[in-house]
């Protein structure tokens, strides 16, 4: 199982939402990166979670700064929206991209981005929420409700073939309350070959533990909470497991 | 330990990582984007991310597969990574038949997964270097794999296995002065940067 | 007509503050119960450098001495805490504001609260679920009080035709309600979460904790206008009685002062953010957003109980040429949260969206046809705000901050 932290930005701070709201300020990204990769990280997701919002993309030269310095594979999303985009974040220090609000609008997209940079580096970010017994897929950081369901969706990245699908659950992200186990279950049935990294919810390690038995060789977590509010720390999270 | 180090710019691969990794461990790097005459670095480096036959036509399309075995005849050492080590082989089957820098004799092939299982090798994962093997020391550490695809080779070539859902892959090979890794070392935190050091040293 | 003439006698000039998105059109407020019509407002304070009067008071309000307030907090909590029963109201709907004062007054401060709740018009099913939540995880008593919805819905439309302000009779009854329940079951003291002031209104006011009471001064039936008009012609025009406007008469002043009621504002004493009231109402009282972004606004944790308060801030806009998005990303400049250039980005993306959702259920509510809604609408433009592009065939501001 990988054990991925991720770490939003907005500006110059890194921010912690519930639901994929606020923007509360927990600290400074360069500390808490390499504090991460030195508890024995094995791999990064550095968000910019108002890329989309404003039309910039302000993370990249922050992303230039501290890549220097940390070993392991970086991914950067927020706001990627153009093949230029990906070429700057690969430049920055990138290794993976996640394309989210782009994807969504055009899927296209996300087959020219794998054929140009490899589609293990093209990553499927998809924020999900449950409305009414369905999975919707949403952009812009939880505003907007794309209106497509999340197996059709995740069925159609499988065929693109990118590297992996970043999944979000909305309805537990920020919480602390664990994982979305019903969503994390529904996607085990389906058997999508496609890795991912199932993200939201994480509030200790039993909530990870928890989730165990649907995690297969290649799949892995993204921690945000459990980390940023210190409730637990890497090293302690990868003893256990 | 050699310094003065060469990556093979050909569009392909996370160049700005591997320079970053270089220069930690002290190198001093230059992107190499085209075949020239005089060459003046000691190692040149082959990244690789995406697919065989498209990262292939880049580099011929640039005369680097010229470059690259020229430097090779010259015993330099040649350091492939991931599709960059793919890509010292004699043949690479993804999407088309298209043939590799034929450095080492061997081709590729897709790696097998069943219905509930992932399509793609990624994550760290234990490496087994083989007996008196001058990496021994690196033996069933972990590296980071992200790979769809891996290399056949002959024994003697062979220098670490790996595996993917308990089907055993090869993940290093080498020969005389040619060295290449499945693995991402420049990503495998300081065991990696270590690797690539002791390869350096090993190399000089 | 004077192409520039305000038809609310605002500032004929449109300015926006330096500091924050907020124009010098924002009134600052009015008592509601003398309302006859929309004319002659006053605009808010702003500085020498164009800095508005919630601005400075946000700069103010680094430098108080939060400890020192929280002493006084304390204090106040001494004194009026109960063994038993109630010892104070905190009204509200269970959203993130009334959530967070009523959950930190009971477990930080040791006070035993009653929540009062005056309805919203119609409960949306996120509004609805946060109010049972507020009780259910939060831990409180609630009395949800429903005026009568006839006349309520009568006096909301009066109150879109008359002023623009549909949602007149809903803050009168917000502002009763607290006092008046606290009045019935002889609790002492009210505490309300915000001050108003912070939004806009005479600097002063936030110097004092407390609610003037005055604003319940004895009112003679003959005084109070409800949707622009008087009680009288709303009683003979649509069959009603004087008892059914209880709820929107102050309670008698006489028995405030015996029973010695006060009514705080928590924001006094506690520095207000309410992107932080929204992360303490989500951790600790099961508060949950909008499933789906507010229109009009970026937002989704902020207008989510009431169907009907979307179109408090669409009218504000359409007078004022202030929507939502304006007024939340003021208010997060001011908490440090967005930047200013940031916040000029969000008003050009949302502000003055019209709601459509829940448009239907809004003309169904106070019974009016959508072609009279326009035909309300368009006579509220004000031509210093408004003018119509006949090209596009539509609407435009006259002026935008961005």
């Amino acid at each position: 199982m990988r054990i991925i932290p991720k770490i939003d930005i907005k500006n110059d701070y890194v921010v912690k939402s519930i639901n994929l709201e606020g923007v509360r300020k927990v600290g400074n990204p360069n500390d808490l990166a390499q504090k991460y990769y030195h508890d024995g990280a094995d791999e990064i997701i550095f968000m910019d979670v108002v890329a989309s919002l404003y039309g910039r993309n302000n993370i990249f030269d922050l992303i230039k700064k501290f890549s220097k310095d940390i070993f392991i594979p970086i991914t950067v999303g927020g706001g990627i929206r153009t093949l230029q985009d990906i070429e700057t974040a690969l430049y920055s220090g990138a290794d993976k991209v996640s394309i989210n609000s782009a994807g969504l609008k055009n899927e296209n997209f996300l087959k020219e981005a794998s054929k140009e940079f490899g589609s293990s580096t093209i990553v499927s970010s998809i924020e999900v929420k449950k409305i009414e017994n369905q999975w919707y897929c949403y952009y812009e950081f939880g505003r907007e409700n794309s209106q497509i369901k999340l197996l059709d969706w995740i069925s159609k990245i499988n065929q693109i073939g990118c590297a992996e699908v970043l999944l979000t659950s909305i309805d537990k992200e920020g919480t602390r309350n664990g994982f979305d186990l019903e969503l994390i279950e529904k996607i085990h049935q389906n058997n999508f070959n496609i890795p991912i990294i199932y993200s939201g919810g994480c509030g200790n390690i039993d909530d990870i533990i928890n989730i165990k038995k649907y995690i297969l060789e290649g799949d892995g977590i993204s921690l945000s909470s459990i980390l940023h509010y210190n409730l637990e720390n890497l090293k302690n999270i990868k003893k256990c497991l | 330990m050699i310094k003065n180090v060469g990556i093979i710019d050909y569009g392909c691969g996370n160049i700005h990582s591997l320079k970053c990794a270089l220069e930690k461990i002290g190198c001093k790097v230059t992107f190499i984007n085209h075949n020239k005459e005089d060459v003046k670095v000691d190692a040149l480096f082959l990244p690789g991310v995406g697919a065989f036959d498209i990262a292939m036509k880049k580099i011929k399309s640039k005369n680097l597969d010229v470059l690259v075995q020229s430097e090779s005849k010259k015993g330099k050492l040649i350091f492939g990574i991931c599709l960059g080590m793919q890509l010292l082989v004699s043949e690479g089957v993804e999407n088309s038949i298209q043939s590799g820098l034929n450095l080492i004799n061997g081709d590729t092939y897709r790696l097998k997964f069943k219905n509930n299982e992932k399509n793609i090798n990624i994550g760290w994962k234990n490496t087994e270097f083989i007996e008196e093997n001058f990496l021994k020391e690196f033996n069933d550490e972990k590296f980071y794999y992200v790979h769809s695809y891996a290399v056949k080779t002959k024994d003697e070539n062979i220098h670490s296995y790996s595996k993917f859902n308990n089907q055993k892959f090869i993940s290093s090979i080498t020969k005389n002065n040619i060295v290449g890794f499945q693995f991402h070392p420049e990503k495998s935190g300081e065991l990696g940067l270590n690797l690539i050091e002791f390869v350096l040293k090993a190399h000089s | 007509m004077n192409k520039n003439f305000s038809l609310f006698g605002m500032p004929e000039t449109i300015k926006f503050c330096k500091k924050c998105t907020i124009s010098n059109q924002r009134p600052s407020s009015t008592i509601e119960f003398k309302a006859q019509n929309t004319n002659n407002k006053k605009g808010i304070d702003f500085d020498e450098n164009f800095i508005c009067s919630p601005c400075t008071y946000a700069t103010h309000k680094e430098k108080i001495d939060w400890e020192k307030r929280d002493e006084e907090l304390l204090k106040l909590c001494d004194k009026f805490r109960k063994k038993s029963g109630y010892d104070i109201v905190v009204p509200g709907s269970g959203g993130k504001d009334s959530a967070y004062a009523a959950h930190i007054l009971k477990y930080k401060y040791g006070m035993n609260p009653l929540t009062v709740t005056w309805a919203p018009h119609e409960y949306t099913d996120i509004g609805w679920k946060n109010f049972i939540n507020w009780s259910k995880i939060g831990g409180f008593d609630n009395i949800l009080f429903s005026p009568n919805g006839r006349l309520h819905r009568i006096l909301t439309r009066l109150a879109f035709e008359n002023l623009l302000h549909p949602f007149q009779p809903f803050i009168i009854g917000q502002k009763i309600i607290g006092p008046l329940m606290a009045s019935k079951f002889d609790i002492p003291l009210v505490f309300y979460g915000e001050n108003p002031a912070e939004y806009g209104n005479n600097i002063k006011d936030n110097e004092s904790p407390k609610m003037d009471l005055e604003f319940f001064s004895n009112q003679k039936k003959e005084d109070i206008y409800l949707g622009g008009k008087k009680i009288d012609e709303i009683m003979d025009q649509f069959n009603f009685r004087l008892n059914d406007f209880q709820p929107y008469m102050a309670p008698d002043l006489t028995k405030i002062k015996k029973n010695n009621l006060e009514v705080h504002y928590l924001g006094y004493y506690l520095k207000w953010d309410q992107q932080e009231a929204f992360y303490y109402a989500s951790e600790n009282t099961g508060f949950k957003i909008n499933p789906e972004r507010t229109e009009g606004t970026y937002s989704k944790y902020v207008g989510l109980d009431d169907k009907i308060e979307r179109f408090h801030f669409y009218t504000y806009f359409i007078k004022y040429g202030i929507g939502q998005a304006t007024w939340d990303t003021a208010q997060e400049i001011r908490t440090d949260k967005i930047t200013r250039e940031e916040g000029i980005a969000l008003v050009k993306k949302f502000d003055g969206e019209f709601p459509e959702k829940y448009f239907l259920d809004f003309l169904d509510y106070i019974d009016l046809s959508k072609d009279d809604f326009w035909k309300c609408i368009d006579r509220y433009r004000s031509p210093h705000l408004w003018n119509f592009d006949n090209k596009e065939k539509k609407w435009k501001l006259n002026k935008n901050i961005f």
